[in-house]
């Protein structure tokens, strides 16, 4: 069970954009967030990625606080993917970097092999978001936080990289939070759905 | 965000700043001080010059008490850190003069070369740039951009060099070097001559100068052309100089000069080159005399101000940036 | 329903680009139509790649130099050359960007609306504009960062009004934005269009072009696959005749979420 415990943050000079927010998301459990643009959804999913520190509160996993792992146990599908690989690399080489892929798991995102030889920008977006989820699923994280990873894509597009995303965390019973505008996809895909001013506790002033 | 604030956020900067120069200082002190200590130079034999043969041992050693060259490292170290501190940079074995002194009268000289040349070079690489940019793929842009790339591979003496072959030698325009005529009073010595004097080593830094900010410029304007807001300017219908004017101007000059507050180490490099081809008697040429002849207290000297001078280029790059961007203002506030 | 009396605004037929890069030829567009009538809303949707933003730059005029572009492009029945683009852009013709990030950072919100404005009595009807919109005064000083997202909205409807464009080319305007707020925003480009103005609306929001547009035109691979009714994305798709666009429209969350594309 991951738990966001009570967590606080502001940007320097700032008023506070959360506190006291919590939240759990169980083994096998896919939840839904949504919220106004600017409200700090992003935040709270680097937050939690361990990409920045809370100024208050924690994040747990089961009872251990989650300090230096070597693959960090919640593991960040950014959504620009392009913004977050690196072009110089060949697509395998960007792959090498998670070491519990299969061959079974990429067939499953739809990566064909030929793609394997290719430089990212060969490749369409798309694609491109396929091989930043396979990435990321490679790691065998328990956890995963998908951030808008499709907003930018056509509606089968959408689908079709939903369709495999899916399959492989129900598959492994991972823990998903899913942070999108589009409502409609977070009821067809989650089994729980939150709004994140609903995350705070009380005192918010 | 209002003005109080603004102007708490700059001092805010100039405080980081000083205790980070502190440490740079510092750091700059000891190390020249170490490399110095190692010269395989003899400072006495350095003072005393021609007269070595002519002088007995015991003068020598009397000479070296004086300087206290036989004290260890550590204790020269803090005699003159300790003397430092309190304003005494000591006195020029070379010039017999008081360092400040020394470095106070170059310096005059060396700015109006320095100011000049980064003036000009300012304005002249932000125009070829605005060029090279607004005409990305046309001739114009290829030769400034070869232009660039092959000044930005040349040093800056051999531009000088070349520069006296052509304006001296071949077309006796400009004098050969110096900051004055040969032999004449420096009471007489009008502004006329000294500008005279002042072209060529100006226009050597210029056109070294030009580069750095002529292809920054280059980039920032090709990449703004791309950005949303200029398709967006230019749907609204601007279009042409008042489309760069409107856009352009504000938000590519002020990383430019930004920039080239930030290469005042450059310029000073720069200068210390042209000014040891033109012998034109700045900070640059002195600074070489005080390194050849071992000249410590001198040398360190210049060392420290020139180490301030680039720091200053910095700083103000700084504080330029968060007085023109309101984003910036945000962002450093934390 | 739309009657076909209404003037033509726009008319593209047949319309293709390539773009000669280093020697070689690449064939971008193929072949696009667009027809926009005045108080009609046309939303273009298909992939990424099909060519709709570069239609909007064609439309106006902002190719690259290397494009070379064929076939008929029309405005209230006269060809669009270059220069009656360079007429028309800013005054009759306007463009609305993804709103997040179209405003130059360092210049006042005021100013950037102003360029649209003219210089006639430019400040009385600045005032005007921003009363209009429902934007406190003092936004015109404001920075675009400091604007919210429903400001951000307001001042692009501002521009819209300050240019009295009869044709109104919105780019992914809403990309980024929640769900009220995408609504809000198209609300006011549907008012626009209600007025008598001509709304192109390029998007992925399925969901939100069928809400708002009059007419859905649907691109793949640089060619016009179908134009049809919004009304007609309904129930199972049906009413749709390519089965591209069916499968674009069945691949919504709310409409059984297949992921198959019968392009490939």
């Amino acid at each position: 069970m991951l738990h966001v415990d009570n967590v606080s943050f502001r940007y320097p000079n700032r008023p506070w954009l959360f506190r006291n927010l919590s939240l759990t998301i169980d083994k096998g459990e896919i939840v839904g967030m949504y919220g106004k643009s600017g409200i700090g959804k992003s935040t709270l999913a680097k937050i939690i990625a361990g990409y920045i520190k809370p100024l208050q509160g924690e994040i747990r996993i089961c009872n251990n606080k989650l300090t230096g792992e070597k693959i960090y146990p919640v593991q960040l599908i950014w959504q620009h993917a392009e913004l977050v690989i690196n072009p110089s690399w060949q697509m395998k080489k960007i792959l090498a970097e998670s070491p519990y892929l299969s061959e079974e798991m990429l067939s499953c995102l739809g990566i064909q092999s030929s793609w394997l030889s290719k430089y990212p920008h060969e490749l369409s977006g798309g694609e491109l978001q396929r091989f930043n989820i396979a990435r990321a699923l490679g790691t065998d994280a328990p956890f995963y936080i998908a951030d808008e990873i499709t907003s930018m894509f056509d509606a089968i597009s959408q689908a079709q990289i939903w369709h495999s995303l899916l399959q492989e965390v129900e598959q492994q019973q991972k823990g998903m939070l899913v942070i999108s505008h589009n409502q409609k996809l977070l009821e067809k895909i989650c089994h729980r759905i939150v709004h994140f001013s609903d995350l705070a506790m009380a005192d918010r002033d | 965000m209002d003005k109080s604030m603004k102007t708490k956020l700059i001092s805010k900067i100039i405080l980081h700043k000083l205790a980070k120069f502190t440490f740079v200082l510092g750091g700059v002190t000891v190390l020249t001080f170490i490399i110095l200590s190692y010269s395989p130079i003899d400072p006495i034999r350095a003072y005393i010059g021609a007269d070595m043969l002519v002088v007995s041992e015991e003068q020598k050693e009397a000479i070296a008490d004086y300087w206290g060259i036989n004290d260890s490292k550590w204790q020269q170290f803090i005699n003159w850190f300790s003397a430092i501190i309190q304003g005494d940079f000591g006195t020029s074995l070379l010039y017999r003069q008081d360092v400040l002194t020394i470095i106070k009268e170059r310096f005059t000289a060396s700015i109006w070369l320095m100011g000049t040349a980064w003036v000009l070079s300012g304005i002249v690489g932000f125009t070829f740039g605005l060029l090279a940019g607004m005409k990305e793929g046309s001739w114009i842009d290829w030769i400034i951009k070869n232009y660039c790339y092959l000044i930005a591979s040349t040093p800056a003496f051999w531009v000088g060099i070349l520069l006296v072959m052509c304006f001296s030698v071949w077309l006796p325009i400009f004098p050969v070097g110096l900051a004055a005529p040969i032999g004449m009073e420096s009471e007489n010595v009008t502004i006329l001559d000294r500008i005279y004097h002042l072209v060529l080593p100006v226009l050597t830094l210029t056109i070294v100068g030009v580069a750095n900010i002529a292809l920054h410029t280059r980039e920032k304007l090709i990449e703004l052309l791309k950005s949303p807001y200029i398709r967006f300017a230019r749907a609204q219908g601007l279009s042409g100089f008042r489309l760069i004017g409107n856009h352009a101007i504000r938000n590519i000059s002020l990383p430019a000069i930004s920039l080239h507050f930030a290469s005042f180490g450059h310029l000073f490099g720069g200068a210390i080159l042209a000014e040891q081809v033109f012998s034109y008697p700045g900070l640059g040429t002195t600074i070489v005399q005080a390194g050849l002849q071992s000249d410590v207290p001198l040398l360190l000297g210049i060392v420290i101000f020139s180490t301030i001078f680039v720091f200053l280029g910095n700083v103000l790059a700084d504080i330029l940036y968060v007085i023109v961007d309101p984003r910036m203002r945000e962002s450093e506030a934390g | 329903m739309m009657t076909r009396t209404k003037t033509v605004l726009l008319e593209v037929k047949d319309f293709s680009m390539t773009l000669k890069q280093s020697g070689r030829t690449l064939n971008i567009i193929r072949s696009l139509d667009l027809t926009v009538h005045k108080q009609e809303m046309v939303a273009i949707i298909g992939a990424s790649g099909a060519g709709k933003s570069i239609l909007a730059d064609a439309i106006i005029g902002l190719l690259p130099r290397n494009a070379v572009i064929e076939g008929k492009m029309e405005f209230l029945g006269q060809p669009l050359t270059d220069k009656l683009q360079a007429n028309l852009r800013g005054r009759e013709i306007i463009l609305i960007p993804q709103m997040t990030n179209a405003l130059n950072p360092l210049i006042t919100v005021g100013k950037q609306v102003g360029w649209t404005v003219g210089r006639v009595n430019k400040k009385k009807r600045l005032k005007e504009i921003f009363q209009q919109v429902g934007l406190a005064e003092t936004v015109m000083a404001q920075y675009p960062h400091e604007l919210s997202g429903g400001m951000m909205q307001k001042v692009f409807l501002a521009i819209a009004l300050a240019s009295q464009a009869q044709l109104i080319i919105a780019d992914e305007p809403t990309k980024g934005l929640d769900k009220e707020a995408v609504n809000a925003a198209l609300g006011h480009l549907r008012q626009l269009a209600d007025a008598g103005r001509g709304i192109v609306l390029i998007t992925h929001d399925i969901q939100a072009a069928v809400k708002f547009a009059d007419t859905i035109v649907v691109y793949y691979g640089g060619k016009t696959i179908e134009v049809t009714e919004a009304a007609n994305f309904s129930g199972n798709g049906d009413k749709l005749k390519h089965p591209y666009t069916r499968a674009l429209w069945n691949a919504l969350p709310e409409n059984g979420f297949i992921p198959d594309n019968p392009m490939v």
